[in-house]
């Protein structure tokens, strides 16, 4: 027992990888009683792609209203180089409701392993990107069911575009070789899964439902803002199970983890506005 | 029978819209006879797509003037599982083999557990 508050002490102490478990206790530390509220991320020294993509909404969100941060970056060179690579401060600090179309075109016109993109909310987003992903996936040889990961990756740009009543979502997509392992991840900072599902008259009830109780109950099939819809998210669970992946999905301050270890559910420890989901997926044997 | 082949009328096969589209374009084929809609050597069909077309087909009262071709199980368990959602008949083939009736896949989800605190949450 003391061994693990001794771990467990550690870990809060020196987190060295920052993901699902520790990036919304991370957020909910910021202190925004100060004018310019500061981010810690000196002792980080790897990023999981959900992490990255849940403190970019973070950032985005908060931008948007106009509040802006100090930010301690990592010490470990390869973590702060890591997110130099990715544009991730330039990236993630700018409205996406004004900002110029040319400069955000720089951040939308490639999609490559290991790397972060934003997605514009237009027509056709998910088919765009299902084809780019599934080429990617191709070309580098990653040996999970390319079709199948690009078809669940286009079903949440989808719901993105279709319900989250934002310009922007973000994809990141990372190859774990060691591990055998591919992690993708979506995020945008819109109106998220209870206000928009609440919108149906049908689940009008749900809006007085903590987030993690909605999330559970939009996982299941016909159940969709828009009469007759709702396969997506049961697909995305379904296939994640028969794959024997992992499928991590939150909104505002509720949460769902699906894998083999069964479902989950529960609180995060930060309210972010939006919805910002992760797919992990072992390479095939 | 006429045969269609669904890269014809959608790519890539991976939304809903796609599929409400590519069902419109079929349906003024439909009345005279069946049709064959060929899913088999095409990337992707999603199973939203599926949905999209057989919804499309299901609201109009003509889900039963359709046949699929497939070439995979993989697009099989996809038609089980509309099936299963949509709690519909689907009938299907295999190339050069005889038209069936998709058995209907249900999903079983699992009974959620909850996790009162996140604190060091390891998964």
């Amino acid at each position: 027992m003391i061994i693990f508050f001794i771990i467990v002490y550690y870990r809060w102490l020196f987190p060295v990888n920052l993901d699902f478990s520790n990036v919304d206790q991370l957020c909910a530390k910021v202190d925004f009683r100060s004018p310019r509220p500061i981010i810690d991320l000196s002792k980080v020294r790897f990023f999981r792609p959900f992490s990255l993509v849940y403190l970019g909404m973070f950032l985005r969100y908060h931008n948007c209203c106009n509040k802006a941060f100090d930010i301690i970056p990592p010490e470990s060179n390869a973590a702060r180089g890591y997110l130099a690579r990715q544009n991730f401060w330039e990236r993630f600090n700018f409205n996406p409701d004004v900002i110029k179309g040319e400069k955000l075109i720089r951040f939308t016109t490639s999609t490559s392993l290991n790397d972060i993109i934003d997605v514009e909310n237009r027509p056709n987003i998910a088919d765009d990107i299902a084809v780019a992903v599934l080429k990617v996936l191709r070309n580098n040889r990653v040996h999970v069911k390319v079709g199948l990961l690009s078809e669940l990756v286009s079903e949440l740009v989808d719901n993105f575009a279709l319900h989250s009543e934002r310009t922007l979502a973000v994809v990141a997509m990372q190859y774990y070789p060691n591990l055998r392992r591919v992690v993708l991840a979506v995020g945008d900072c819109g109106i998220g899964i209870r206000a928009s599902l609440s919108t149906n008259p049908a689940y009008a009830y749900l809006v007085s439902r903590p987030h993690c109780e909605v999330t559970l109950k939009a996982i299941e099939p016909l159940v969709s803002r828009i009469p007759g819809c709702g396969t997506g998210l049961t697909n995305i669970r379904d296939e994640t199970l028969n794959l024997g992946g992992r499928f991590t999905l939150t909104t505002g301050n509720g949460y769902v983890i699906i894998g083999r270890q069964g479902t989950k559910y529960g609180n995060m420890s930060y309210d972010l506005p939006g919805v910002q989901a992760e797919l992990s997926l072992p390479e095939e044997d | 029978m006429a045969i269609v082949h669904i890269g014809k009328l959608a790519y890539p096969c991976v939304t809903r819209i796609r599929g409400e589209e590519a069902a419109t374009k079929l349906q003024g084929q439909v009345g005279i006879n069946h049709i064959e809609v060929d899913l088999s050597g095409v990337d992707m069909v999603s199973l939203s797509f599926l949905d999209g077309l057989i919804s499309h087909f299901l609201r109009h009262g003509k889900e039963t003037d359709f046949i699929f071709k497939i070439d995979t199980p993989i697009l099989e368990d996809k038609l089980a599982r509309v099936a299963g959602i949509r709690n519909t008949t689907i009938y299907f083939r295999y190339d050069e083999k005889e038209i069936r009736q998709i058995k209907p896949k249900f999903s079983r989800p699992q009974k959620p557990v909850f996790i009162p605190t996140k604190t060091d949450f390891r998964h």
